[in-house]
């Protein structure tokens, strides 16, 4: 057997361009398999990471899903809004640890302006429930104080004390500034990779505020803003969506019951945990299509390999003949076809994960920042093992197809004058 | 071939009893009341109640009533139990470790909780994943007649859950 080895090894060092091509294709096939599987996984997670320690979500009337797309992940718009009553009325309820009141529909050159209480900072949670932190600043104190996500900073340019306008509706250019009251960035935010990165976070009191003297749509000129209004603590009359975190776990269905019931005003509470892993469920269809696709490439790769093989023993035929001529059996030859297949097939699985993680390092920086995704790197988990075992089983399993072949082959095939 | 066929077979007939045993013996609610209190049990769910958000949250609980003993035979036993969850503790994926099984969907939640000879608290060995509130599932695992009282209602029986599966019709 080692023997054999040796002469496979030998024999395809001697094909040595063909055998590293071969390997090439197994190698790119495996790593993109892989690759798909790491990214698939970090999006998984970090779609379920958006939002944790958040017990339920309560909005206006409409599906779980809806109100988590546009309270959470910021996508689509609020269907209708949600009186402070029925907040503080949530707030106040012995079971209720905290709640916290956001409310939307203003933006920040295509970033959206989200108003919410300093609790905010304190109760939100993401990931394996981290809190908020600042790579600068502190949370707003004033009404015209605001804090930036981290991708806001980083794209916009902004610092602690730069000055910004808010302006009216979610696009991305605004002929409807907030010019009127201008804002000073007091924080900015670390990186999360959630959407909270590109939030302009602002208090209650300023959304109001800036839509003083707009109350008609529209800047009301009769009305010149009175700025100084604008520190008046009143709470808005309404808001988008409030967060609520309970004390214990089955209050929280109490709770969602009670609010999806409440006869006073029509609300939604959802779970976002229930909500998040239903719309992963939907998208989800796209990553095992993604899947499906690299192992296709993995099946071309290896009968790429059984090509490349089955070429070869025509060539090959005099190399057979010698081998059989020197001693060897049919069954020897099997084995040596086998054993090259099977080594072409492990040192393509190999060159794919080095391929595979080298290429994940190198990537995880910008897809983080890009795409908000964590790639964690680490050590090759037990899929990517029984990845590897079975490509190698396959060029196993492959080999047999020109080793049968072979076998077959009289002894005089190759020695024959047709050669 | 004929071999292939024999060591299937065996196999089968390995594995059948093993896969029967293991989840113990199925029992109804009606098992966890005993035998003298049979003739009065009664199954019926009470109505709802709706005024959580009036801030009385023990109200539910305080609701329940104490009566009705356990079934003692049924301690130590391997049994398997088919109800609905209302989960009290979640690992850190949001997997169901500890929870309530009850005979009927809501009980602790809108509807006030069953006696508590009809609620048993799980503790499950594993987190389970909970694919909707609405499921009914069959938990399977070593029931004892231990007593647990929380804020959201007493439970007469205590069960060390091994395996959990949806019920299915």
């Amino acid at each position: 057997m080692n023997r054999l080895l040796s002469l496979a090894l030998h024999s395809l060092w001697s094909r040595r361009v063909t055998a590293l091509l071969t390997v090439f294709a197994i190698a790119v096939s495996v790593a993109l398999l892989l690759g798909v599987e790491k990214l698939r996984t970090g999006a998984r997670e970090g779609f379920a990471a958006t939002v944790s320690g958040t017990d339920l979500i309560v909005g206006p009337r409409s599906g779980p899903l809806n109100l988590v797309l546009y309270s959470i992940f910021q996508i689509g718009e609020p269907t209708a809004s949600v009186s402070w009553a029925s907040f503080e009325l949530v707030e106040r309820h012995p079971d209720v640890a905290w709640a916290v009141p956001i409310s939307l529909g203003d933006s920040h050159r295509g970033f959206r302006v989200m108003g919410t209480s300093r609790d905010y900072f304190e109760h939100f949670r993401y990931g394996r429930r981290v809190p908020l932190a600042f790579d600068a600043g502190q949370p707003f104190e004033d009404v015209h104080d605001a804090v930036v996500g981290a991708t806001v900073a980083a794209s916009l340019g902004y610092r602690v004390g730069d000055s910004i306008e808010l302006s009216h509706g979610l696009g991305e250019v605004s002929f409807a500034p907030h010019d009127d009251h201008p804002f000073r960035i007091v924080g900015i935010l670390a990186p999360t990779g959630t959407p909270v990165d590109r939030l302009v976070l602002v208090s209650l009191q300023a959304v109001s505020a800036i839509h003083e003297g707009w109350e008609g749509g529209a800047r009301s000129l009769a009305a010149p803003p009175d700025v100084d209004h604008a520190h008046d603590p009143s709470p808005p009359a309404k808001i988008t969506a409030f967060l609520v975190g309970m004390k214990s776990r089955p209050a929280v269905l109490q709770m969602q019951r009670a609010l999806n019931e409440y006869a006073a005003e029509p609300l939604t509470a959802a779970l976002p945990g229930v909500a998040l892993s239903e719309l992963w469920r939907m998208i989800g269809v796209a990553d095992r299509a993604l899947r499906a696709v690299a192992a296709c490439v993995v099946l071309a790769g290896l009968a790429g390999m059984v090509a490349t093989l089955l070429t070869g023993l025509n060539e090959r035929r005099r190399e057979m003949a010698v081998l059989r001529a020197v001693g060897a059996g049919p069954g020897h030859v099997f084995t040596l076809l086998v054993l090259e297949s099977t080594l072409l097939a492990l040192l393509g699985a190999m060159a794919g994960a080095l391929l595979a993680s080298g290429l994940l390092a190198a990537a995880a920086p910008w897809v983080e920042h890009q795409l908000g995704l964590s790639l964690s790197p680490g050590l090759p988990g037990a899929y990517d093992l029984a990845i590897g075992a079975a490509v190698v089983a396959a060029g196993f399993v492959a080999g047999t197809i020109p080793a049968w072949r072979a076998y077959r082959n009289s002894l005089a095939d190759g020695l024959s004058m047709k050669v | 071939m004929r071999d292939v066929k024999a060591w299937s077979l065996l196999l089968v007939l390995l594995l059948l009893p093993r896969a029967a045993g293991a989840d113990g013996r199925t029992i109804d609610w009606v098992d966890l009341v005993p035998e003298s209190e049979r003739a009065t049990y009664d199954p019926a769910p009470p109505p709802p109640v709706h005024d959580y958000l009036s801030g009385d949250s023990a109200a539910l609980a305080s609701m329940q009533v104490m009566k009705g003993d356990v079934n003692e035979a049924l301690d130590g036993q391997q049994v398997r139990l088919p109800g609905y969850v209302v989960p009290l503790e979640l690992d850190e994926e949001g997997r169901v470790t500890e929870f309530f099984l009850v005979p009927y969907f809501g009980a602790c939640i809108h509807v006030p909780p069953p006696p508590p000879n009809q609620m048993v608290y799980v503790v499950m060995d594993r987190g389970i994943d909970l694919g909707s509130m609405y499921s009914a599932y069959w938990i399977s695992g070593t029931m004892a007649t231990r007593r647990r009282d929380t804020s959201m209602g007493a439970a007469a029986y205590t069960l060390a859950g091994t395996r959990a599966e949806e019920y299915k019709f």
